[in-house]
C-alpha cells in the first residue's frame, strides 16, 4: 500500500513534470539560518557560524539530486531523456540511421515471418480440442513390403471395440462433380465414418453433423454460396444424390497428410453395411486412412502396447487371414507427427537461416555504432569528465541502439504486411495449416523480442566502449585529432571478421540452393511449352451404375469428339488434343496461335 | 553516511516517525536537531539526507507538511505524523522490538547453551 502510493505521487510529479525545487531549496535555507542562529547563540563569529551550518548540512548538490531522483521517476525521466537525444542523433545523421534501420528491418522482418510459418505449423499444428489424443493408425505388413496397407472392415470394427480409443474414424479422400448448385464444380470432398466431426470436437455452424449411430449416407457441404437454407437441400457429386445437413464453421480444416486432404470442403458418410460387392472380409484390405483419438490420459506408448496384444491375439485367431510372414502390425502415429514431421527439419533450418541473417544485421550495425562511437568517444570523455554517471552513459548508448532496432522492427512488420500477399505465395502448398497463416500478436510480439534482443547486442559494443573509457588517454589522444584506441580497433576487426564468417556460412548454402533450382530450371521438358494451354476435365463415375452415362468407351468417345470438334472452333485456338496423360492427369490441351 | 545505507535508511525514517509522534508537528532543523540530541553523531553531518527522507516519507503518506512560522519568524515547512504514518510507526516498533529481542538473546547465547 505504502509503496504504490509512493509511486503514484512519484508518477504524478513526473507526469506533470514537476521539477523545481523551490520549496527544497526554501527549507535549506532556513535549515542554515536557524543553524547559524544556534552556532551564534554558542559564541561563533558570525563567518564561522554560517561555515559551520553549510558543512553541518552536507553536500547541497547530492542532496539536491536525491530529493529529485525521490520525488520523480527518475528511470522513466533518463530514459525519455535519452530518447529525445538519441532522435535528435538519428536525424543528425539520417543516412546512417536510414542504413541501420533498413537493415534490421530486413533481419527481423525475414525473421518475424519465418516464425510466423513455424508458430501456425510447429507451435500450433492441430486446432482441435486436446490434439495431443489424436494418433493415426496404419497397418503395415513388414512381410510382404508394404506400409501403411489400408484396413478392412473387421479391423475397423476391431479397433471400435478395443477400448483403446474414444473414437475410430475412417477417411477417404476424392473429388467429384458437384452439380445441383448454382455452377457445376470440381469440389475436394472427403468420405469418413460418422463419429469424424464428434473426435475433432467440431461444431457445425448450421444444420447438424452425422449422427454417430447413423449408418445412412449423407452430404455435408462447408460453403454453399453462404444460403442459409442450405440444409435439406439436395445436391449431386458425380451424379450420386446427396442430401445437406448441415455447414462447417469457416475455420474447420481436415488434419490431412496434404493440401489437397486439409483443403476438403465436403464431407460424406461412409457407411460399410450395404455394399454387395465387398462383402467384410479381414484380408480385404481397402485404401481408407484411419484416425482416432485416444482415451483421456492414455499415452501413445501405452495405447501402442494395447494395440500391439490386440495384433497378436487376432493373429492367433485367424492365422488364415494374417498369414505369419506378412507380419501384420498396427502402428499409432501422433496426428502432429504425421502432420509436420517433414518440414519441421526445413523449417528449423529455413528459421536458423534468418536468425544468422538478423545476427549478420546486427553485427553490420554495431559496426558502424562502433565507428561512429569512436568519433564520438571525445564528446563521451568530456561528459564523464564533467561529472555524467559511467552508468548513464551507458545506459543512453543502449537506448539509442534499442531505438534503432525498434524502429527497424516496426518498419519491418510494416514491410512484412505489405509484402504478405507476395509472400504467401513462395511457401510451397504442401506446407501444412497454410490456410490459417496470420500477422497475430503472438508473432508480434516475438518481432517485439527480437527487435530488443538485437539491439541489446548491437548496442553493447558501443556501450561497453564508453564504459571502458580511459578519460585523461581520451581526451589527449582525441585532442591531436588521432582516430580510435588500439581496443577499438579489435573490436571493429573482430566483428568485421565475424560478419564475413557469418556471410559465407549463407552464401555458400543460398550458392548450392540456386545451383540446385538452376539445375530444375534447366533441365528439358521433351516439348515446347510456349503458348500450350492445359486443360483438366473430368467425367462423373457415380456409385450407381444406372446414372453413369459415360459407361462405356463409346460413350465416353461421342464426348470426346464433340468437345476437340468445339475446342478447335473457339477463335484463337490453333490445334487441340486429348489425352488421358498428356502432362498430367486427364487433361487436353490447346496450342494458341 | 555511506557504510551501511540501508540500516540507517531504515532506522532514520523510524527515529524521524517517533520524534513527530512525540514533539508533535517540527520543521526539518528541529527533527534534525531532536535527533543529533538523543542520538549523537549519527546525525552531527549531512543533516541535509533528512529531506529526501522526509519527502519520502510524504509520497508514502505517513506524514503531511504544510508552511507555517518558524521560531524567527520566517516561512518554514513544518511535517507532522498522519494516521497512516501513526500506524506505521506502531508496527515498525513492533518489528523493531523483536529484532532487537532476538539479536539480544544471540548476544546472550554462551557455548555451552547450544550443546
Amino acid at each position: 500500500m505504502r509503496f504504490l502510493r509512493r509511486f503514484l505521487a512519484r508518477l504524478k510529479n513526473f507526469a506533470i513534470g514537476r521539477r523545481d525545487d523551490k520549496r527544497l531549496r526554501e527549507e535549506m535555507e532556513e535549515h542554515l539560518a536557524l543553524q547559524t542562529a544556534e552556532n551564534l547563540r554558542g559564541g561563533m563569529a558570525p563567518a564561522e557560524a554560517r561555515r559551520q551550518a553549510v558543512l553541518k548540512f552536507g553536500a547541497t548538490q547530492a542532496i539536491r539530486e536525491d530529493y529529485h531522483s525521490e520525488r520523480g521517476l527518475p528511470f522513466f525521466e533518463n530514459l525519455l531523456q535519452d530518447v529525445r537525444f538519441a532522435l535528435r542523433m538519428f536525424a543528425k545523421s539520417p543516412g546512417f540511421s536510414a542504413i541501420a534501420i533498413l537493415t534490421m528491418a530486413l533481419g527481423i522482418g525475414a525473421t518475424t515471418a519465418i516464425f510466423s510459418l513455424v508458430n501456425v505449423t510447429l507451435l500450433h499444428p492441430l486446432p482441435y480440442p486436446h490434439p495431443e489424443e489424436l494418433v493415426r493408425i496404419e497397418d503395415d505388413l513388414p512381410g510382404a513390403g508394404t506400409t501403411d496397407a489400408g484396413i478392412s472392415i473387421p479391423e475397423f470394427k476391431d479397433l471400435q471395440r478395443s477400448g483403446i480409443f474414444q473414437y475410430v474414424v475412417l477417411q477417404i479422400f476424392g473429388s467429384a462433380n458437384l452439380t445441383g448448385a448454382s455452377q457445376p464444380s470440381r469440389m475436394q470432398y472427403e468420405g469418413v465414418s460418422p463419429a469424424y466431426f464428434a473426435m475433432l470436437g467440431v461444431k457445425p455452424q448450421l444444420g447438424q453433423t452425422f449422427d454417430p449411430q447413423d449408418q445412412t449416407p449423407g452430404l455435408w457441404k462447408r460453403a454453399f454460396g453462404s444460403d442459409p437454407h442450405i440444409v435439406g437441400k439436395n445436391l449431386r457429386g458425380d451424379n450420386d444424390l446427396y442430401r445437406v445437413i448441415g455447414v462447417m464453421p469457416p475455420g474447420f480444416r481436415d488434419p490431412g497428410r496434404t493440401v489437397g486432404e486439409r483443403n476438403t470442403e465436403q464431407w460424406a458418410a461412409l457407411g460399410f453395411e450395404e455394399d454387395p460387392a465387398h462383402p467384410p472380409s479381414r484380408s480385404l484390405r481397402l485404401p481408407l486412412e484411419t484416425v482416432g483419438r485416444l482415451k483421456p490420459g492414455l499415452t501413445v506408448e501405452a495405447a501402442q502396447s494395447q494395440m500391439d496384444a490386440l495384433v497378436a491375439s487376432m493373429r492367433k485367431q485367424f492365422p488364415g487371414d494374417y498369414p505369419a510372414d506378412s507380419e501384420w502390425t498396427v502402428r499409432l502415429v501422433p496426428l502432429k507427427e504425421n502432420l509436420v514431421g517433414n518440414v519441421r527439419q526445413s523449417l528449423i533450418l529455413l528459421l536458423s537461416a534468418v536468425a544468422l541473417v538478423l545476427l549478420i544485421g546486427c553485427v553490420n550495425v554495431a559496426n558502424l555504432l562502433l565507428a561512429r562511437a569512436s568519433a564520438r568517444s571525445r564528446e563521451m570523455a568530456v561528459r564523464q569528465a564533467l561529472g555524467a554517471a559511467r552508468k548513464r552513459l551507458v545506459w543512453q548508448l543502449l537506448t539509442e541502439g534499442l531505438l534503432l532496432s525498434l524502429l527497424g522492427g516496426v518498419a519491418g512488420v510494416v514491410i512484412l504486411f505489405c509484402m504478405k500477399g507476395f509472400l504467401l505465395r513462395l511457401i510451397p502448398e504442401s506446407m501444412p495449416r497454410l490456410n490459417d497463416l496470420s500477422i497475430n500478436w503472438t508473432v508480434m510480439l516475438f518481432a517485439l523480442a527480437a527487435s530488443i534482443a538485437a539491439g541489446v547486442i548491437f548496442g553493447l559494443a558501443p556501450a561497453r566502449q564508453a564504459g571502458g573509457l580511459n578519460l585523461a588517454n581520451t581526451l589527449r589522444a582525441e585532442g591531436r585529432g588521432s582516430k580510435g584506441s588500439t581496443q577499438q580497433t579489435r573490436t571493429r576487426r573482430v566483428l568485421v571478421v565475424t560478419e564475413f564468417a557469418l556471410s559465407l556460412v549463407l552464401m555458400v548454402a543460398a550458392g548450392l540452393l540456386l545451383r540446385s533450382f538452376w539445375e530444375l530450371y534447366k533441365a528439358p521438358l521433351g516439348f515446347n511449352p510456349q503458348r500450350v494451354m492445359s486443360v483438366q476435365l473430368w467425367l462423373p463415375s457415380p456409385n450407381d451404375d444406372k446414372t453413369d452415362i459415360y459407361a462405356t468407351a463409346a460413350q465416353e468417345a461421342v464426348f470426346a469428339r464433340e468437345l476437340l470438334r468445339r475446342s478447335r472452333l473457339l477463335p484463337g485456338v490453333q490445334e487441340a488434343a486429348l489425352g488421358s496423360e498428356p502432362f498430367r492427369c486427364g487433361t487436353t490441351a490447346t496450342r494458341a496461335r | 553516511m555511506g557504510e551501511k545505507p540501508d540500516v540507517l535508511q531504515g532506522t532514520l525514517a523510524l527515529m524521524v516517525l517517533k520524534t513527530l509522534d512525540v514533539l508533535g508537528p517540527l520543521h526539518g532543523y528541529g527533527i534534525a536537531r531532536r535527533i543529533e540530541q538523543i542520538s549523537g553523531d549519527l546525525l552531527a553531518v549531512n543533516q541535509g539526507t533528512l529531506y529526501p527522507l522526509l519527502l519520502r516519507l510524504e509520497q508514502e503518506g505517513a506524514i503531511a507538511s504544510e508552511w507555517g512560522a518558524s521560531e524567527n519568524n520566517r516561512r518554514a515547512r513544518f511535517y507532522r505524523l498522519t494516521r497512516a504514518g501513526h500506524k506505521l510507526l506502531e508496527s515498525e516498533t513492533r518489528d523493531w522490538e523483536q529484532t532487537a529481542a532476538i539479536i539480544a538473546r544471540f548476544f546472550k547465547v554462551k557455548a555451552e547453551d547450544l550443546t
